[in-house]
């Protein structure tokens, strides 16, 4: 079962700029308005990076409940000085990686039914697109998301966090707990294998 | 989408400029809107927290045929406790080695030849130091290879009736010790050092205890460490953490030198 590939990012773009310290503040003293604006800040970047890793949308779905768990539990202990970006990033990442741990990912990986992929698609048609675009441009999507599925987990994880996320390899390092060499040695590996997957005949 | 640098270890082909470019194209995919509602809503209002210690039905299901199994386990663990109570222990003298040094075991200096007698000291909790060159390895077959490096003390680990499920431990007080699991090995123990505890789970690795750091280097599999203040992380293969008293904890490739040490003594552990 291909990975179908949901809505791109114009219509997910999160709300223009960064949370402001006071937004943060407040969202410590657990402020619902301030932890709604927070929410909204964070939901399609924590459901995209865990769809992209996990390459199935109830997993995403799954894990970014797992995520705002987290953050709930631990959001008064955030230091309104700083970016919550990486915070949440690394959360997301350890997420995804404890969902890797699970049966339940073998099992979920194999299928998504088709009708919960064609509501979902045409539930969020990208506007500006010819529908020839549009199918285009899934197909290939889903040949790539395909492609990152078959990269074994710390090669996808390294690639993702890279090439979609934007973060370099020294931040990934400090994300993943581990050496600045090791992240460069697994990106360029997932280089490597993602190019020869991408290159072969469908 | 990305700041991409260049920094891999080497120059990318036109076909993997071409993937990462693949992937940068990839959007990124929006929650769908209604379980963004849904989970807003609860994350708003505090009820994610409220929901979640609700009960895994999946670990409920499993709940019933393990208190089954409870008593049954318990009972075979309660024999095998009784008869492991009455045999020898188990750790055995493989020897020491260095062109100087003295190898002290429960406070006597010994002589590394006396095999017997170190034999006869080799119990769980027993203090072994090396000094000079001196290197001391003892086994316990199949289970566990224990290599302390010179110029270093450690405890002796419990051994297999004393673990039962929970959890046996020993100390590397300072130096170095190096652990090989065996095929037999399914038990559980900690190395606990002054700033850091490890938890040794099937593996080869070696913990270095100096007086300011904490060092754990992973050669096979992977060990959690965690730190005093209660933090875990989990070290993987190639790598070492080292924890400081006084600044913050790093993540490493492992020295070549370590490596090889860690090499020879997994394949020695294995001719043992």
């Amino acid at each position: 079962m291909p990975h179908v590939d949901p809505p791109p990012e114009k219509v997910a773009s999160p709300p223009a700029g960064a949370l402001s310290p006071e937004d943060l503040m407040a969202a410590v003293a657990r402020q619902p308005e301030a932890l709604g604006r927070f929410f909204d800040h964070y939901v399609d970047r924590v459901f995209g990076l865990a769809y992209r890793m996990l390459g199935d949308r109830t997993a995403a779905e799954d894990v970014s409940q797992e995520v705002f768990l987290k953050i709930h539990r631990a959001i008064d202990r955030l230091d309104p000085q700083r970016d919550p970006g990486p915070w949440v990033t690394t959360i997301t990442c350890n997420a995804c990686r404890e969902h890797w741990r699970g049966a339940q990912q073998k099992m979920r990986q194999k299928s998504v039914p088709l009708d919960e992929i064609a509501d979902w698609q045409d539930a969020h048609p990208r506007s500006g697109d010819s529908p020839e675009e549009d199918v285009l441009r899934g197909e290939r999507n889903t040949k790539v998301q395909d492609a990152l599925m078959k990269l074994p987990d710390t090669l996808r994880e390294v690639v993702i966090l890279h090439d979609w996320q934007g973060l370099r390899h020294r931040e990934i390092a400090e994300m993943l707990e581990t050496s600045h060499a090791a992240v460069r040695k697994r990106y360029s590996r997932a280089l490597e294998a993602l190019a020869g997957l991408l290159g072969e005949r469908p | 989408m990305s700041t991409h640098d260049t920094d891999i270890p080497r120059e990318p082909t036109p076909e993997e400029r071409a993937a990462a470019e693949a992937v940068q194209a990839l959007g990124g995919p929006r929650a769908p809107e209604e379980f963004r509602a849904r989970l807003r809503t609860r994350f708003v209002s505090g009820a994610i927290e409220a929901d979640a210690p609700a009960a895994d039905p999946v670990k409920a299901r499993r709940s019933a045929p393990v208190v089954a199994l409870f008593g049954l386990a318990a009972a075979a663990a309660l024999s095998w406790l009784v008869w492991t109570g009455t045999q020898p222990d188990p750790w055995r003298y493989a020897g020491a080695s260095g062109d100087s040094g003295e190898v002290w075991v429960c406070g006597h200096l010994m002589d590394p030849g006396d095999t017997d007698g170190i034999q006869a000291m080799l119990h769980a909790g027993t203090p072994i130091k090396t000094t000079g060159a001196m290197q001391f390895d003892y086994v316990m077959n199949d289970h566990l290879s224990v290599q302390l490096a010179p110029e270093s003390e450690m405890t002796v680990p419990e051994w297999p009736r004393r673990w039962l499920g929970s959890t046996a431990s020993c100390e590397v007080t300072y130096g170095e010790a190096r652990f090989t699991t065996g095929p037999s090995y399914s038990s559980r123990l900690l190395v606990t050092s002054p700033l850091a505890t490890i938890e040794v789970t099937g593996t080869t690795l070696a913990v270095i205890s100096g007086q300011d750091s904490s060092c754990v280097c992973v050669l096979d599999g992977e060990v959690v460490m965690t730190d005093t203040d209660g933090t875990a992380h989990v070290v993987e293969a190639g790598t070492r953490r080292t924890v400081f008293r006084e600044a913050p904890a790093h993540v490493m490739e492992i020295l070549p030198m370590e490596r090889m040490k860690l090499e020879m003594h997994r394949d020695l552990s294995a001719e043992q």
